[in-house]
Formats: structure tokens, sequence, C-alpha cells
């Protein structure tokens, strides 16, 4: 099967190309103004490589998977539509109120403790752009107040003539029972019909979110409308460009639950943080394939540092309440954890702090980017202390596309950095990469004993163009990382890894076992007809997608947790039914076993009874892959590989040292390169300190270790 | 000491001037009285019923004002400007707060001292 | 009985001084392994914070108003996490009095778990309890952790856990000095049950709880001897001690900056238990000398047979809260911060009452020391330079704090707070900016307020109003942050019992700052017999659901009364409507200074009235369409500046009108003598 996987990130777009067995990969800057163009140049270089134009190329391809870090971020920024929000009567300010402390959200722990300094976000719809309407639905789906339609048509005329361009619905109860939403909306589409000129889009928050929590599902259903438009346009120019040049095949997006879906079928919030989702799917595969049960997946790009979990063969680790911006959405994602520290992030003195120097979370991105890509950046980063100290070559970066201003980092960190601490630029970039390192080192720790484990029992993947970079540092404690030949565009090569995974959610309250007397249920229906509607809805939307759904595999997945309780945890459901006690003791185990391993066996508490909130449903379609291949192994010895040599300081030592470089693309399976040694490749260059080594085994995949 | 490195502000609206030990009205210069006094002595005064200001929404006992039986506020203005240098709620007749007792002879000997220096009419500990 | 007497207790808040072993141990950490170090033991608070939020089950647990910490081997705390600051800072109180009276018998042992909610014995007040673990490595007790939560639930003489009735400890329910509840990293069973008598009345959330406590203690345990397995016991002794020290130095510094002098500030309340009355229930006096501070609180009404007494170390808590969130917000929640700030509390005042007395609502009077101190510090701290822009006024803390108890709709016993007017209270006006609207909980800042949905999926409650309270705020040059307001039906049962806790109806809690005014008081609002449901179900158009309108118009019909604030449980029907409040935040400085683009904003955002824009700010403006008239704008304030002058008159005269006045007698029962409030006679209890 020939594909096309394509990540765009925050400085550049990554792709993966599996062709007639070949596999290429090619990287090129984003380009903010216009995610279309990055994306369409970075095929046209795939193309070029297999000595092909685009439209001999394009209808050839069975797939385009495409991921993004950035684009719900940047859109975010920009301004969306003016949106009216539409509430019930009474809560016009539930998103004002952001649940109080709405001002952590989106923001480091230790930021928070300033209360002098801090501020809630602007709302994306102002106070004067919010309606609330007379109905309600109360917490049993029951409607204790009929909808009063001339209020809707009032006071949608009102939104429109304070300059609505779109609509959000959002009632209480309004996913339990939709008929006061539904009305709502066909009474705006009564008012403004929808072949008018003013079409405005709307929508509706239980649509979007099918979970209990006003602010949560309000606030997704806010960032999808004032995304949607800006993100239909871009998306039609990638689609409009594709089809012109002959593709035939759909457009796949990644979603953050780890879902795949045609892009015209996707809402704009669950395709944030698709990029890292699609790295830590990748890393899954790629764990599995070489028997590692534990991995720590790590992406250092430009602006950010993406920390993702495989515990026990299992990525099934979610955020139900993340942060998207500064906003909190009710949309389960798989967990990855971001920090602002990447090869752009910024080095910067703090004077109120007594001269502490701090490296991120600003970045400056890939425009105007590091001091010496002398596009006008005039603030070090990173990578500017990374040329300083003769890791990365100002020849070959960008595999020598991008020349690299050496001048340029050296009077951007003695600017802001030496003169102001007093010390050398050369003793200023070494701390810098010590700090970024070190808040990359700390970040996976605490994700690593979150999960209950150390450090120990797991291995570093490095993915991302400053991962190699930086390994050596950020490893901490991890005994072995490993460096693949494809770790610069590790997230476009996960997409290509994943299977098409439609995942499906019904929220519904169901009591598995008693409190007090820990009875198991009796009652089986509510169980099995939930799943069973799950189940024809996933069939009907494969049969649609053109897939055989007797091909499909199945997967029950339940939130549940203990009477007494307030946070749900997801668990695997070892059946699809129930039909016995033993069926339904089956189902609690499995979920005092997870609640257990991810909490501490202190709070299992069946006393309190077990209950299920939700329902997912995941229908898998297999999708075939591309394994890496196995070479024979040759001699340890690398010199074949070296070309050249330069002065590097390294940390610890006082002078700079003449350092071997190797070519990575020249090294062969079962060489091992000795510290002090830089691995130059074409889009990233690998650092080995004199303590370390790096063998390249079977596959290819460079071994880092003491 | 020049006329800028001994003014130094106190609170929004109060200045101190260290050489004249004066309280002065940071908004038009006028000058309150003596610093080693509570500032409070050189303003004008007035008793606010509080129901003025916070706007009894019922006619019920408890009605979102406070009580003017329970307390009052008292309003110190600039007898420059009018400025509404500070506020106190206080029952009726409570005495009222010497809030700020400045040490002056500290100050000017930790100046003296170069502890700190006034920058921009505020204190900063010297490095 | 070795009931920690004020002494014991104030000594043992300072850290004690660095041992031999200690200074050697901090000597050999190099530079960069510290910063690492400091890093992991902020790391093992939030982790451990995570596994507390999850594992909690009352709403302070799922909000995060929680407090995890670490200590010294002697029991000083050195790092705590981002929640309630006022719960860590006097754990060294409960850890040093263990180990002064029960090394020998019952013992210290690796696996102990150490529990205790008493105030008498260094807690805030009964429902805030604490699990205490000791962190041994090969037999040397290294370290301490805590883990501590305020649950809504005492088994006292009214549901809730803070007995608004009770006039001695003997009414508040369970009181457990320090005990070890726990050996070999297990509960004990006989405990247990103990323990669950008491929570008979939402045993669920009881029993959860406490798990809760024990397993975030044990995380943080785990952690720390991680650290010590991975990196040397005495990398962690030493380590623990530098940062003591660091700290330390960082707070003298930071003292040292302020000019000397003696600074006051002053607060009242209006009602002990749900009896009107008056009192002082701070008078603050700072003394700042060089790098240290007293506090002295002399001049506090007397303490009272009700439960709104607070002990001494309570206060010191409640004072942190300020300190750590304005003052030393870049230092780490450690008592070497305190160690340059001494107490001074007078016996018999509502601050330092006897052994019996109640103080299960001590947080209405501790919340206004804390109140006092960020008043008194505005005043220390607005002449320098780096920490201006850190001043502010106190939180707007007047709020309703309703228990809802009964069996709910899904057949269980439940009794909780509803907490959303706990977690949206108004942010005071700040030196640079506006206070930020229903920014938290002023507690524990970091907390959440529960969705709607949340609330009436597990009580029996639909709630039909949930908004912004206009003119909750108080008006300012930068205007405090506005307060919210909620209306609850009781729904889905027959019925339920409500009480409520509180303070604030009738004097404003916080004292605005330079010159703005304080935010509004809350009256205690219920409407029996409402037709709300029905008018509802019959979608009567005219039915509005607006807090002014419903206030001001009546436009729900029913038995509405207007009470104090804290009411005692009352059995509440379907169909019966309470109203529940938080404060908006005390202003800063002179409205008139307020630009009126702002005022505009202000009213868009519906965060104030038209009245309020008029009268308060004086601006001319078009209520239609919002537009400004600044020239007459201008005219108006210098109009009412001039009418400042002809009104307010000087000092002396004034003076001499103003000292003849004295509140009623009836009011004046618990405040002491008028107007320095002592004591005027014994307590009985």
């Amino acid at each position: 099967m020939n594909s096309i996987d394509i990540d765009v990130g925050g400085t550049f777009t990554d792709l993966v190309l599996h062709y007639d067995g070949q596999t290429l990969i090619k990287k090129v800057p984003t380009t903010p103004y216009d995610l279309s163009v990055c994306f369409s140049r970075v095929i046209e270089e795939g193309a070029a490589a297999l000595d092909k134009k685009l439209d001999e190329l394009l209808p050839s391809v069975d797939m385009i998977r495409y991921s993004t870090t950035i684009a719900m971020n940047r859109l975010i920024e920009r301004k969306g539509p003016r949106l009216g929000l539409i509430t019930t009567e009474g809560h016009e300010d539930v998103v004002l109120i952001g649940r109080g402390a709405q001002w952590i959200d989106g923001t480091r722990v230790q930021e928070r403790r300033n209360l002098a300094t801090q501020h809630k976000p602007d709302p994306l719809v102002p106070r004067d752009m919010i309606v609330g309407v007379k109905e309600r639905v109360d917490s049993r789906g029951v409607v204790i107040r009929p909808l009063d339609e001339n209020d809707v048509r009032e006071k949608v005329r009102c939104l429109v003539s304070r300059g609505a361009r779109g609509f959000v619905v959002s009632l209480l109860w309004g996913f339990l029972n939709p008929v006061h939403e539904r009305r709502v909306k066909e009474i705006i589409r009564d008012e403004y019909k929808e072949f008018h000129i003013g079409y405005m889009p709307v929508v509706l928050a239980g649509q979007v979110v099918g979970k209990l929590g006003e602010y949560e599902r309000t606030l997704a259903a806010i960032l999808d409308a004032y995304l949607q438009r800006s993100m239909q346009i871009e998306l039609s120019a990638m689609w409009d460009r594709l089809r012109e040049r002959g593709y035939k095949k759909p457009l796949l997006m990644i979603q953050s639950s780890g879902g795949i879906a045609e892009v015209f079928r996707t809402s704009a919030s669950r395709t944030f943080n698709s990029g890292p989702v699609s790295g830590l799917m990748g890393a899954h595969h790629v764990a599995k394939s070489l028997g590692y049960h534990n991995v720590v997946m790590t992406d250092m790009g430009g602006t950010s540092f993406d920390v993702g979990m495989v515990v026990k063969d299992s990525v099934r680790s979610y955020d139900f309440r993340p942060i998207i911006d500064r906003w909190m959405v009710g949309i389960t994602m798989i967990k990855t954890l971001s920090i602002g520290a990447g090869g752009g992030s910024i080095a910067s003195v703090n004077r109120l702090l007594e001269n502490r120097l701090q490296v991120g979370p600003r970045s400056a991105g890939s425009m105007p980017g590091p001091a010496c890509f002398n596009l006008g950046g005039s603030e070090p980063t990173v990578t500017d202390a990374d040329v300083v100290l003769g890791y990365l070559n100002p020849e070959y970066y960008y595999g020598g596309r991008m020349r690299l201003d050496k001048n340029r980092s050296i009077q951007a960190i003695r600017e802001k950095i030496s003169k102001p601490l007093g010390m050398s630029v050369e003793e200023a970039a070494l701390i810098i990469r010590k700090v970024v390192n070190g808040n990359m080192s700390s970040a996976i720790m605490k994700e690593v004993h979150l999960r209950g484990y150390s450090p120990e029992d797991f291995i570093l993947f490095v993915a991302g163009g400053a991962g190699p970079t930086h390994a050596e540092g950020f490893k901490g404690d991890i005994p072995k990382a490993v460096m693949f030949s494809f770790s610069p565009v590790f997230c476009a090569y996960g997409s290509s890894t994943m299977d098409i995974m439609h995942v499906y959610e019904a929220s519904k309250k169901l009591t598995l076992m008693t409190p007090g007397n820990q009875q198991l249920t009796e009652e089986y229906s509510a169980f099995n007809t939930t799943v069973e509607g799950l189940l024809e809805q996933a069939r009907r939307d494969l049969a649609a997608d053109g897939l055989d759904p007797a091909k499909a595999a199945f997967v029950l997945e339940l939130d549940m947790l203990y009477g007494g309780q307030f946070h749900v945890k997801r668990a695997l459901s070892p059946q699809l039914a129930i039909h016995s006690a033993a069926d339904v003791r089956a189902v609690c185990d499995a979920f005092n076993k997870e609640f257990a391993e991810a909490f501490s066996p202190f709070v299992v508490n069946p006393e309190g009874g077990i209950f299920v909130e939700s329902f997912i449903l995941k229908a898998i379609v297999t999708t075939p892959k591309v394994e890496l291949p196995k070479l024979p192994l040759g001699p340890s010895d690398p010199r074949p590989a070296r070309k050249g040599q330069r002065p590097v300081l390294w940390a610890g030592e006082k002078d700079f040292r003449e350092t071997p470089i190797f070519a990575y693309e020249s090294l062969a399976p079962g060489n091992v390169v000795p510290g002090p040694a830089v691995i130059e490749g074409e889009y990233t260059t690998m650092v080995v300190p004199p303590d370390m080594r790096v063998s390249l085994d079977e596959r290819r995949l460079g071994i880092l270790e003491k | 000491m020049s006329a800028e490195t001994e003014r130094i502000r106190i609170t929004e609206y109060l200045d101190l001037d260290l050489r004249k030990e004066t309280w002065i009205c940071n908004r038009c210069e006028r000058v309150l009285g003596p610093a080693r006094e509570n500032y409070k002595k050189g303003c004008l005064v007035y008793d606010r019923d509080p129901r003025e200001i916070h706007q009894p929404l019922v006619s019920a006992a408890f009605n979102f004002s406070p009580d003017p039986v329970w307390v009052r506020i008292v309003e110190c203005y600039c007898p420059g400007c009018g400025t509404q240098i500070e506020t106190e709620y206080l029952p009726p007749g409570h005495p009222f707060t010497h809030d700020i007792e400045l040490d002056l002879d500290g100050l000017k000997e930790r100046l003296r001292k170069g502890e700190y220096v006034i920058r921009n009419r505020r204190l900063e500990a010297a490095e | 009985m070795p009931i920690p007497t004020l002494a014991e207790k104030l000594e043992w808040l300072k850290p004690a001084p660095p041992t031999e072993y200690e200074q050697q141990c901090a000597a050999k950490i190099p530079q960069g392994d510290y910063e690492i170090g400091v890093q992991i033991t902020n790391d093992i608070l939030d982790e451990s914070m995570e596994v507390f939020v999850r594992a909690s089950r009352s709403y302070f647990g799922v909000s995060g108003d929680s407090m995890v910490a670490i200590f010294t081997a002697n029991g000083d705390l050195i790092n705590g996490a981002c929640g309630t600051y006022l719960h860590a800072i006097i754990q060294p109180i409960i850890i040093k009095f263990i180990k002064k009276y029960y090394a020998e018998n019952p013992g210290i042992r690796d696996g102990d778990i150490w529990y205790t909610n008493d105030a008498l014995y260094g807690g805030i007040h009964n429902p805030d309890q604490v699990a205490i673990m000791p962190v041994f490595y090969k037999g040397q007790l290294l370290a301490w952790t805590t883990a501590a939560l305020h649950t809504t639930e005492t088994g006292a003489t009214e549901p809730g856990g803070m007995p608004v009735s009770a006039k001695s400890r003997f009414e508040e329910g369970l009181n457990l000095p320090p005990i070890k509840i726990g050996e070999n990293f297990e509960i004990k069973n006989d405990f247990l049950e103990m323990y669950c008598a008491y929570g008979m009345r939402a045993p669920a959330m009881f029993v959860s709880d406490l798990r809760a406590r024990c397993t975030t203690a044990d995380r943080a345990r785990v952690r720390v001897l991680e650290l010590a397995e991975k990196r040397g016991p005495e990398f962690v002794v030493g380590l623990l001690r530098k940062m003591s020290d660091t700290a330390e130095a960082g707070a003298r510094k930071k003292i040292r900056a302020l000019p000397d002098g003696v600074f006051r500030a002053i607060t009242f309340n209006d009602a002990m238990g749900w009896t009107p009355a008056l009192v002082r229930s701070c008078f603050l006096t700072v003394t700042k000398r060089g790098e240290r501070l007293v506090f002295d609180f002399h001049g506090t009404s007397p303490e009272t047979p009700s439960s709104y007494n607070v002990h001494p170390q309570a206060v010191v808590g409640h004072v942190a809260n300020f300190m750590y969130e304005y003052m030393f917000h870049d230092l780490p929640i450690s008592s070497s911060t305190f160690a340059p700030i001494d107490f001074i509390f007078p016996e018999g005042s509502l601050v330092y009452p006897g052994k019996t007395a109640a103080t299960s609502c001590c947080v209405y009077i501790g919340m206004q020391a804390r109140n006092a101190t960020q008043s008194a510090f505005a005043k220390m701290v607005f002449s320098n330079g780096a920490l201006w822009h850190q001043v502010a006024a106190p939180p707007g803390s007047q709020h309703t704090s309703q228990i809802c108890a009964g069996v709910s709709q899904w057949n269980l016993s439940v009794s909780d707070v509803l907490s959303f007017m706990l977690n949206t209270m108004g942010q005071g006006g700040r030196a640079g900016d506006d206070g930020m609207d229903s920014y938290g909980f002023a507690w524990c800042a970091f907390g959440r307020a529960p969705d709607s949905e949340q609330v009436e999926s597990e009580l029996p409650i639909t709630i039909t109003l949930s908004q912004h309270w206009k003119d909750s705020s108080g008006p300012g040059l930068h205007r405090g942050g506005s307060g919210a307001t909620q209306h609850w039906v009781v729904h889905k049962v027959p019925g339920c019992v409500s009480m409520c806790m509180g303070n604030g109806s009738k004097v404003p809690l916080g004292q605005p700052l330079f010159g703005g005014y304080a935010s509004s008081p809350i009256p205690g609002i219920s409407i029996r017999q409402a037709d709300l449901l029905k008018e509802m179900a019959e979608g009567d158009p005219n039915l509005t659901l607006d807090f002014r309108s419903i206030v001001e118009k009546g436009s729900i019909h029913g038995q509405w009364s207007y009470e104090l604030i804290a009411r005692g449980p009352k059995p509440y029907a379907e169909g019966d409507v309470l109203f529940g409040f938080s404060g908006g935040g005390p202003g800063y400085g002179d409205p008139l200074e307020r630009d009126p683009a702002l005022v505009l904003e202000d009213l868009r955002k519906q965060i104030i009235s038209d009245w309020t824009a008029q009268n308060i700010y004086r601006i001319a403006y078009d209520p239609e369409r919002r537009k400004l008239d600044a020239e007459k704008t201008k005219e108006q304030r210098d109009q009412e500046r001039r009418a400042r002058l002809a009104r307010g008159k000087p000092y002396a005269e004034f003076e001499k009108a103003w000292s003849a006045q004295k509140p009623p007698e009836e009011i004046l029962q618990w405040y002491g003598s008028w107007p320095d409030a002592r004591p005027l006679g014994p307590v009985v209890r």
C-alpha cells in the first residue's frame, strides 16, 4: 500500500512516504500563514526524491493521513468569527466564571503562585454575545421548563444585530435530552436559511461532547464553532490541491482520541494535539515490534517538548478534561504532556529572581527563528547555544539547505546572557543547554512517577529534529535512549502505523455493584442495549466509508468509578456484553485491577459500589504496516563513516576538544561510536558525550547509553 | 539629598517628604501634616451612610447593604483636591485606625548607611 | 494531659537549629544537584496532589482544596503543594507533639500512619483532618509526609462538619488528638469502625477521604524514600536542610527590604453562630524592625461561647495563606520562611480561647486575621520598588456555605457543601489591576467550583440560576473582582435538610484599600412554597431568571425570608428555593479615578449596574448605546470632588462628634468593653 503521512509542527512540516516498498522522509519549514503551502511543498519534495511529479505520484497513493501540533493553537490566536452563545437562562456566565480558578488552566504550577499577577483569559465569546433562553431540562432528562420559542427568536435576532456570524447552542443537560438544542437550531435555520448569503453555522454542544459538565462541554463547542470556518478553508485548500493533482482516495485526520477519521467529518477540537498522539501511537507500534513494554516517547522540536508514555504495552491513559490553550474541554484525549522547550526556546535572564537563567517557554519558532537563522531573530535560543558549543554544524544544518550564522548566535548570547551574568559566551551556552535539558528531564520523571514507575523500568524513544541533539541531557536515569532514522519525522511515521479507528461514546450511568451489600447487578439489558447502539452506529459508519464491518475489531472501554468517588477511570472491558454474574464480576475485576495500578491499592473501594458513567466503543480496521527491516550486523569500527572533526565544548570541560564527526547515513549496523562524537544526519544531529556511546543495531536504530 | 530623592510613595495617594517629615498628597502636592502623626489628621473626614454606596435592593432587615447602625464608612479626603485617600468601615464611634506609623529615624539611618536607595519615589534595597 | 501550650506551639512553628550532621550533609550537595533536588520535591508534591484529587470524594477534595507536604525528621515543614497553605504551615506542631510524647509509647515506627483533626492539638478545626507518615530509611527517620483535607462531616450536632450552634468542643463530633491509626502500612480495623461511626451521615464520603489522605501521604513518603535510595540518605537530609536555609534567607531578604515601623489593621464580624453580634474579629498590630516581624493581636474581642473562636496556630495558618499568595509566592512553603515572624496572642480572646472552646467555625475569624494582614502589609509594602505591585485589597471572603443533607435521588445518604459559592469569590482590587472576577476560594486560590450538572447529578438540587452577582464587588480605581450567585431548588426528592455557615450579612468582611469601597454584604435568602418550578413548567413567558430582577421585582412567589447568612438546620420541601452568594472583592483606590472606558466595560459584562456607574463612578453616558460623554463625566467628577471638600470636616471637629457615638448595647454583647474590646467576664461553657 502506498501512503503519505504528514505532520505539521510548530517549526517544521514532516513527511513519511511509503511507496512501492520504499520509505522516504522529508522535512520543510512550516508556513504559518497558510498551512496548505507547506503541506503540498513537502509532498512535492517526496515526489521529487522518487523522480516523479506530483500528478504522477498522487493517483497511485492509497491513503493520506494528516496530524498537527499547531493548527488549533495558531487558529485560536487568529481572530475567529464573532459568535453568539445561546445557553439556558440563568446560566449565561458559566464560561466567564470558568468554575472559579479558570486562570490556572494552561499555566504551569509554579507560575500560578503569585496571585498579584494572574488574569483570566479573554473570552472567545464576550458577555454581550451570550444570551440565556427560557427552557430547562433536569438531571433526569425531564423537561421542567418548555422552550419559549418566541424568546429564542427574539434573542437570536438580537445576537445577529450585534454581529453574530455563527452560533453555539449549549443548554444544560442538552447531551442527555437534545430536544431543546435541536429546536433552537431549527429556529435559527428558519430565520436564516441555509441558502442565505449570511448562512451561519450552528454548533450544538450536546453533539460535540456527550457527557456531563456544562463548562467543559460549552468550551469544546465554542472552539469547534470558532475554528470551523478557518479549518474548513485550510483543509479545503489542501484537499483541492490534492484533487487537482489526481488524488482520489480519502484525506484522513488523526484525532486526539487515537482515532482516524475523514477530514470533513472531524470536529476541530478533536484534532488538537493529534501530532503528539500520532507520535505516541507510532512509539506503541515500534515498541511492540522491538519487544519493549514500557516506553517514554519524547519529541523535541523547535517549539515544544512532548512526552507520552507506553505503559505495559498500552497507551490507554486519558485526560478527561484536557486544556486547549487556556480552555478546559470535555473531550477525552490520549494523555501527552507538552512543555515549552525546543530548539527555538528563548533564553533570558530574570533580574527579579536574582539573575536566574530561564529557557522557554517562549519560542522564536521558525519565523524569525533562532538568531543564527539570520532571519531577524535577535534573541538567543537553544539552537544558538548548540551552534556556539560546536554541536551543530552551521554548514550542514537541515542537510545544508539552511546556512547558520554562528556570529549571530555569539552576538545574541553575549548581549542577552553572558554580559548580564558576567561570564563567557561559551559558559553561558553551556548553562542554557543544561537548563533546557534539566527542564525536559524533570518533566519526564514526573510523568514516569505519576504512573507509579521508576525511570529504570523504561526505555526512551527520541524523536523530533532537536531530540537526538539533546537526548544525552534529558534522558536522566533512563538507561537507554533509542534514536531512529525517522526520528526527525516521528509523528508522521506514527500516523503511518495507525489503524483506522472510529471512537463512539455514550454517557449512561449504571450500577454494576450496589454500595454496602456489594451485590452484582442482575439487570443486563441497559448495558447490552447501550453497547448494541454503539455497535450499530459503528457498522453503519464503516460501511459508509467503504470498509467491511465484518473485518473490524471492536473494543469496549468503560469510564467507571467507585461510589463515593468523583473522578472516573477508563478501564478496558473484557467483554462487549454481560449475560451472567460471572461477566459482571469480570468487568468489575478488570476495573479494580486497573484502578489499583493507576493509583494505589489503598483507594480501591468496592464497598462504595461500582458504577459505569460512560461507554466507549472503538471500531478498528487494521491497515498494512511497514515493518523495520532487519540487516546483518557488521563490525563495530565506525571509522568508515567518519567525515571529519571540529572543536566541541563538552560540559565539565574547560576547553574545546577536537571531536570526531560521523555521517549518520554512512554508519552501518553493528557500528559503535564512542563518545565524544557528533553524528550528523540530514535532519538531525546526534550528540554523544565523552562518557556515552551510540551503537547501531540491526534495524539501524541508534542506541545511546553509558 | 535632592528633592526627587527624598520623596517616597507610601500609598497610592500618600507621599512622604523625608526631609520635611510631612505627608503630601500624591495627586495635588498638598501638604497634609507631620509624618510622625496619623495622616488622617490632615484630611477632611466624612461619615458616610453605607446605603449610599451599597444600594439596598429590597426593604428587608437584610438587604445587601451594610447596616448603618452597625457600620459606617469613614471617608478621608485630601483637603486640596478632594481625592478619597482612604476609607474605613467602622462601627459608629469606633476610633480610627492609626494604620501607618513609620520609623522615620530608622529609615533615614538606613538610607544614610546605603541599605536602601530611593528610585522613582520608591525604596529599593541596595544589593 | 500533655495538651500543647501556646508557648510550645509557637516554639514548634519555628524551625529547629541545624544539627552538625545536617550541616555536613548540606555542604556535600554540589551546585546543580541542589536545583534538581528542589525540582524533585516539587514534582513529588504535584504527583501526590494529583493522586489526592483523584482519590478523594468530598467537594473540597475533588476541587483541590487540600494539601500535601514534606517535613524534616525533626518535623519542620520544607515544601508544600499548591493548595491550602494554612494546613501545612502549622503541622510541625503535630509532628513535634508526636515526637515528644509518643516516641516511647506507642513508639514511632516505619509503616505508622498517624492521624489528627483536633485544633486544640495543632489543627485548624475538626473537619480538617490530616494523615501523617514517618519516612524511615533502613531504620533512620529521614522525614515526614502529610496529607490534609477538609471533609464536610464530623458527626457533630449538625450535619456538614462545622456545627454553627456548638458552644464547646463537646458538640463538635469527632475530635481526635494525634493518634496512631495504622501500623505496617495498614489502617487498623478497630480504628476504622470507630471512625465510621462518626461518619454515618455520609459514610461513603467520610471513608473515601480517610483513605485518600493515607494514600497520598504514603505516595509522598515512597518518593522521598526513593530519593534516599538513589542518592543516599545524606542527600535527602542535606537537601532538606539547604532548602530550609535558602528559604529563610529569602524571607529575611524580603522583609529587610521593607521600611521599619508599626502598621495596624482592624476587622469586624457581625454574628456569632446565628446570633447577630458585633465583634472586633481582629485587631492586628504588625511591628517591623530590620528582618523581624511581630504580629500582635491585642485588641481583638474576647472569646465567645460560640463556635466562632480560633486557636492561635490556626490564625498563623490563615496569615500564611496571604503570605504565600502575595509576599512569599517565590519561596517554598516552609517553616523557615516564618522563622523571622513572631506572634503575640492575648489569652481569652477570639484568637486564643480556652481549651474547651468550640472552634468549628473558626475560619470566619481566622480569615479576618488574614484579611487584616493583607491590609497592614499593603501599607508596609507599597513604598518598595520591587514589591509594590504585590499590593491588593483582601479577597471577598463572605460567602454562603450551604450544606445539603438527607437522602439523594440515588437513595444514598449525603451531607455535603454546595461548594460553588466557596470557589467563586472575587479577588480584591490590586495595585496594578482590578481583582479577578470569581477568582477562587480565599482559603485555597486554586480550588475549582463544580459544574451545575455535576451537583445536580449527585444531590437533590436543581440550580436554576448561576451568574455573576451584579454590584457585589467593591468599587474603586481598581475594582474588586465580582462574586457570583446561585439559586438552589430542592428537587427530585420530597425534601432535604439544609443549614448554612457564614458571616458578613450586616458588615462587609474585608476592608477596602486606599479610598476604595468594600464589597456587598450577603443576606441569607430562602423562598418556601415557591412557585418557581410551577411557573417554569407552565412556561410563563414573564418569568426571567436574572438575579437582580428576581430580587428587586420579587418575581418568584412564595414565602420569602431574609435572614442572617448563618442559619440552623431546617427541613426544606421540594420546590423551595435557597440563594447562595460569593462575596465580591473590596476595591482599591478612589472610584472617581477609574477609567470611564473600564466602567462601560463593566456594564457590558453586567458586573455593575447603571446605578453604580452613575452614582459611584459618576460617569455620563448614553445608557442605550453605552457611549461615553467624556466632557460631562469630567464635569460630574469635578463636581463630586468639590462636594467632598464641602461636606468633609476637619479631623478634630469630626472626631469630636464621631467619638460621642456608640453602637446599641444589644449588638455589643460579645464585643467586650467599648471600644477597646477587653473581656468583661469569664466565658462559661
